[in-house]
């Protein structure tokens, strides 16, 4: 199909919006509330006005991301009348945004601030009068709702999370649109990632992890999850050097830290114990599969969702540390020193492990991320180390790459996975155990496994176990890796 | 009565000018009684009456229903309209000459082009007219006296469309935000049948809706029922009622009385109801089919009349009851909602003796509701004929088809074009097989044995278009044939029971019967109201509903002494009247309606409801159809406006 973009003939798909198809054919429209990851386009913040020419009628102003394109329409994306228009919009929303940028965890990478380069700023607009109030702490994040702009992307994203703890109010009485339930909040931090400015964040651990490991009376112990090495592949991923994780201990290393270990045992630890559980529900020959709760995002979300009978769920909570023998007096013993020196900091993409009191801190992804951009260490200068050794039983199996552990889980009780099929959200894996064939789910939605587990329930499950994470992707993609609205934003 | 000066579609209106704007009629307009209107704002611009009003107080009064309005959803109306509302207040305060209007005026601007909805795009057009043309009026220098009373109201073509002004757009919204209890919420405010409504109601809402004139009306009854389906909200918990016996008398529990007694109960006036039936319902229950409206739906939707403390008793006005025995009980009001409940037969010569196998429709579908109700519809043999081409006659023939062996046929004396049934129901009942006769009319039987074997059918031809555009039919002559059949059932009109009300009772009636009411729906003799079918004639659900709210509304005010008068029925006439409520002329792209599931034809031969809920998301790919064509009024009048807050 054809039309005009800025006086240029382009193509487009029946149903493409203005927005998709100008960004396709190289033009900028400045944009807001659309967030095409989530295929979220509440049509709200009115920033990507363009002029727009339907065959069948006269010129007019039109949101480009909820407009679809259409056979011989004529669109203007950039005359000085519509970038005024677009302007305005930009001035507006900072009429009303508390202007704490220097202070903003998302400073630099925040979409509010790109649309101000990207537009500039009239003069003529009532000066800025931003509200002022205070942020709100709730697990491992923390809300300022005097930054949000209405754009309803975390709406949509706890929605597709399956908890709706974040919602919009329908009334529009409220100065703050959005309503959060904490009760409802199963703290996977995915909310987070997709917030175009500082409005809700995850907690900062920076300073405090800094404290931390340039304290010289301490001995501080950093534990690194696998995924999140995946996660800061990924938002190192310009920089395209080889073994980026022994690039990055290398690095924590250069920050202080006294040891640097490999956190994979956790999740072998964890699979080892499951499979002992799930060895003996075998043997029971009962019908009932064991459900993970390895996730505690899922677990969560399990235990205030499902009125499901206990025995459904795996007794595996994470992290493994009291299981696998590394307790901070292990840890203590292993390298030396004494248990009062001993400092341990996390470093995850899990945002739901924030606050776990078996560490001094704990380190998101994009947290470990900004403080290496701010130390100003990048990976690509540091000479690849190896992890320190430590105490951990050696033959575990490690998690797969998306941090599930159910093929550990399998190989653990010495099955032989014959067959994986992937469809939307549920991967189901067939595997052989002696004579018996075991199906075994890992799904990654919470929704998909609350069903699942409804169906056990009833006793009509066609799997001997089923693992769930909550995030999309897995733990590499959990609510404390990479932004996506910064990747989104650097795409 | 003419504006003196204004802005109007954008042009200055007004004694100076050429034009003179809106048509309000010669003499003073009042708003409530001795109240008269001195200006107003809406959709399409301002208009004073009157030199005592001064352009900033009204256009303060205006923008700060705006910004009260305004959803906050959208980035232009929600910062906009605040500093819009300040600006004017600056104006009021005498700082207007310290305004920086032309940044003011590009908001309104802005927000005319670009909001999200009705609320900002239209909102603005009263100030953006007084910028263009009268700004030298809001440059003040010394505060604005202003003594006046105000009213404000947002409504669209949905609410204004639907009897009971359900706030349609505010209920999508909830639904489109996950929020399907407070979509229960906003309709409960009007009456306690959502689901109910939500599945059968003549919804001219949607008749109404700005989406026709781009591709199709927003599904409006469809995102009723879903939100009724997906959220559990028990309405009106905690209202104390007084002690003693009680203040009310409502006779007849169909959905006007029984909403009427709703609204008594929600207010804090005690009610007993009186009903020639065991159970609530009326016509929704003994006439719709259980295949439109599961009863068990209506039961638990019904309950919460009795659950807020109302008294249901089984007696029948006329025989067990009279309007003066109750008034001499002592209850304070009777209403009075006994709906036109009486069939009528075919109009042929056979009537005074009907045969075996002949009856009205209204007898017929109450014969089905009570096979079915007791697990045993009645079986029918062979050919059944329907007579009529309304509503009631395809409940009829859909009945039909679900309980006869033979074929079901509908005999309508005009065209296929001037059937005034749903098109959805007509649809429905081809599909589940009945035959369609038009421009045929029956005009005698064939009996034998007593029973009915055939029917002897007239073609009809049209004539020429009447004064309504309608044309007119007559019979051919020489054309009659006969079509053998074994039941016919008339579905041709309802009356009101003549002998329920004796004409002793001192309650005026009109043509065929209807009770007589005013505006408030009090009929003539007084402390005695009525609403519903025996007032209206034959209609609707939701217009029995709404007449039963308007009279509680107006019972209440008489229990309490107060002036019974209501700002927002008032803006409604004044708005219909003077056609003031402006159309949406923005361009908006199309976006296909989406589809109700239904039960495969073949699955129809039961009473099993044939429409199912539509998917989450549907209904909030479809509540992002609505356009949210709110319009935004104020009126200002010299004297304070009864219940206006
Ligand atoms: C077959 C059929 C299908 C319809 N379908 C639709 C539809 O799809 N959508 C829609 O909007 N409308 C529909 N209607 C119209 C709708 O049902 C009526 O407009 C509505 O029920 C009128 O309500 P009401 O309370 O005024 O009267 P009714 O519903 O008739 O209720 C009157 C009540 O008074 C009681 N009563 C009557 N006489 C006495 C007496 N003497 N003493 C005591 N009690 C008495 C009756 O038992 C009844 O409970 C339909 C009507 C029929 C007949
Ligand atoms: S952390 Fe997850 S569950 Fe909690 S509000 Fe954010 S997206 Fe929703
Ligand atoms: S909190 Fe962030 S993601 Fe949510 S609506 Fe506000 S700005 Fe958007
Ligand atoms: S588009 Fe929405 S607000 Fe407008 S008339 Fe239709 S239902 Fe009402
Ligand atoms: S990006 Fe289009 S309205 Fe927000």
């Amino acid at each position: 199909m054809n039309a005009i973009i800025n006086g240029k003939n382009v193509t487009f798909e029946a149903g493409e919006s203005i927005l998709a198809a100008a960004k396709k054919n190289g033009f900028f429209i400045p944009s807001l509330c659309a967030f095409m990851p989530l295929d979220h386009k509440p049509g709200v913040c009115r920033v990507c006005l363009v002029e727009c020419t339907p065959p069948s009628g006269a010129p007019c102003i039109v949101p480009a991301c909820v407009t679809p394109m259409e056979e011989g329409m004529r669109v203007e994306t950039a005359t000085p009348a519509v970038r005024a228009r677009q302007r305005m919009q930009a001035e507006l929303l900072l009429s009303e945004h508390r202007l704490d940028c220097e202070a903003c965890n998302r400073r630099g990478g925040c979409e509010l601030q790109d649309l101000r380069s990207a537009l500039g700023m009239d003069a003529l607009c009532p000066a800025p009068q931003g509200r002022a109030g205070t942020p709100s702490a709730a697990g491992p994040l923390v809300r300022d709702m005097d930054k949000c702009v209405r754009c309803l992307r975390c709406v949509t994203m706890c929605r597709l999370q399956g908890a709706s703890a974040l919602r919009a109010d329908s009334t529009g009485k409220e100065e703050n649109i959005i309503e959060f339930t904490e009760s409802a909040c199963i703290r996977c931090g995915q909310c987070a990632r997709v917030c175009p400015v500082g409005a809700i964040a995850e907690r900062d651990e920076n300073a405090a992890a800094l404290d931390l490991l340039s304290s010289a009376d301490t001995f501080t112990a950093v534990i690194f999850a696998p995924s999140a090495g995946e996660a800061l592949k990924d938002a190192f991923a310009p920089l395209s050097c080889s073994d980026m994780e022994g690039r990055i201990v290398a690095c924590l290393r250069h920050l202080g830290a006294d040891a640097v270990i490999n956190g994979d045992f956790a999740a072998g630890a964890a699979a080892e114990a499951v499979s002992a559980e799930l060895r003996e529900r075998l043997a029971e020959n009962a019908a009932r599969p064991i459900f993970s709760a390895v996730c505690p995002a899922w677990a969560a979300f399990a235990e205030r969702n499902l009125d499901a009978p206990g025995d459904l769920f795996s007794a595996v909570r994470a992290p493994q540390m009291p299981a696998s023998g590394l307790g901070r007096s292990d840890l203590a013993r292993h390298f030396g020193v004494a248990e009062e020196s001993m400092r341990l900091i996390l470093v995850s993409p899990c945002a739901a492990l924030k606050g776990d009191p078996n560490f001094d801190a704990v380190l998101s992804a994009r947290g470990l991320f900004r403080l290496m951009n701010l130390s100003g260490l990048t990976p690509d200068t540091a000479a690849p180390e190896s992890f320190d050794r430590f105490p951990a039983p050696d033959k575990l199996s490690r998690a797969g790459s998306r941090g599930e552990i159910t093929d550990a889980v399998l190989r653990s009780l010495g099955a032989r996975v014959r067959n994986r099929t992937e469809a939307g959200d549920i991967v189901e894996i067939e595997a052989e155990l002696g004579s018996t064939v075991l199906r075994t789910a890992l799904c990654f939605s919470c929704a998909k496994a609350a069903e699942l587990a409804a169906q056990a329930a009833e006793g009509n499950s066609p799997y001997a176990f089923v693992e769930t994470l909550a995030c999309k992707g897995g733990c590499p993609c959990g609510g404390g890796s990479v932004s996506l609205s910064e990747k989104e934003r650097n795409a | 009565m003419r504006f003196i000066y204004g802005v109007w579609d954008g042009t200055v209106i007004g004694t100076n000018s050429g034009s003179c704007g809106p048509e309000f009629g010669d003499d003073a307009l009042d708003f409530n009684s001795g109240n008269p209107l001195l200006a107003m704002t809406g959709d399409r611009g301002f208009g004073i009456f009157s030199e005592q009003v001064s352009l900033p107080a009204l256009l303060l009064r205006h923008c700060e229903a705006l910004a009260d309005a305004s959803c906050r959803r959208c980035t232009p109306c929600r910062t906009g309209s605040v500093l819009l509302r300040d600006a004017l207040q600056s104006a009021c305060e005498g700082h207007g000459c310290d305004v920086d209007w032309t940044a003011v005026y590009r908001v309104a601007v802005q927000m005319r082009e670009s909001s999200l909805c009705g609320v900002g795009r239209t909102g603005v057009v009263p100030l953006i007219g007084a910028l263009e043309h009268f700004s030298h009026l809001l440059k003040t220098t010394a505060p604005v006296q202003d003594s006046l009373s105000s009213y404000s109201a947002s409504t669209a073509p949905c609410i204004e469309a639907c009897p009971a002004h359900v706030d349609v757009p505010r209920y999508i919204d909830a639904i489109r935000d996950d929020r399907p209890e407070r979509a229960v919420e906003a309709v409960l405010e009007h009456y306690p049948l959502v689901g109910s409504c939500g599945r059968v109601c003549a919804r001219p809402c949607e008749s109404a809706c700005t989406r026709n004139s781009i591709e199709d009306a927003v599904a409006i009854r469809a995102m009723k029922r879903y939100a009724a389906d997906h959220a559990a909200v028990s309405p009106g918990v905690g209202v104390t009622l007084p002690e003693g016996p009680a203040e009310v008398a409502v006779v007849g529990a169909g959905p006007a009385g029984w909403n009427c007694a709703y609204h008594l109960l929600r207010s804090g006036h005690s009610v007993d109801i009186f009903d020639a039936e065991a159970v609530p319902g009326g016509m929704i229950r003994y006439g719709i089919p259980s295949y439109r409206l599961p009863k068990d739906l209506l039961d638990a939707e019904s309950a919460v009349v009795q659950e807020l403390g109302g008294r249901l008793h089984r007696a029948a006005l006329g025989s067990d009851i009279t309007i003066s025995s109750l008034r001499e009980k002592g209850y304070k009001a009777v209403f009075v909602g006994i709906g036109a409940s009486t069939g009528q037969l075919a109009h042929l010569p056979e009537d005074s003796d009907p045969p075996a196998g002949y009856e009205n429709g209204i007898d017929f579908l109450r014969r089905v509701h009570d096979g079915v109700a007791a697990g045993t519809p009645p079986a029918m043999h062979g050919d059944v004929v329907i007579v009529g081409g309304g509503n009631v006659a395809m409940d009829c023939c859909r009945s039909a088809t679900r309980l006869t062996d033979g074929k079901v046929r509908v005999l309508y004396r005009r065209t296929e074009q001037d059937l005034p049934a749903d098109h959805e129901e007509i649809e429905d009942a081809v599909k589940e097989g009945v035959i369609f006769h038009f421009l045929s009319n029956p005009c005698g039987l064939e009996v034998s044995d007593g029973r009915l074997t055939g029917v002897r059918v007239l073609k009809m031809r049209q004539g020429e278009p009447d004064a309504s555009g309608r044309r007119s039919v007559s019979a051919v002559e020489g054309s009659e044939w006969v079509l053998p059949c074994s039941h016919l059932i008339a579905a041709i009109g309802q009356r009101v029971r003549s002998g329920d009300i004796a004409d002793d009772e001192g309650v005026n009636k009109g043509r065929n019967g209807v009770i007589s009411v005013n505006g408030d729906f009090a009929t003539s003799r007084d402390d005695v109201f009525s609403g519903g079918d025996c007032v209206s004639g034959p209609d609707t659900l939701i217009n029995a509903m709404n007449q039963g709210e308007q009279a509680a509304r107006a019972i209440a005010a008489r229990l309490e002494g107060r002036d019974p008068f209501s700002p927002r029925r008032r803006l409604s006439e004044i708005l219909k009247s003077a056609s003031l409520m402006g159309e949406c002329r923005d361009w908006h792209p199309s976006f296909p309606r989406s589809r109700t599931p239904s039960l495969p034809v073949e699955q129809r031969r039961s009473f099993a409801e044939v429409e199912h809920t539509i998917s989450p998301d549907a209904a909030r790919t479809e509540a992002d159809r609505c356009l949210r064509c709110y319009r935004l009024f104020t009126v200002l009048t010299a004297s304070p406006i009864p219940n206006a807050d």
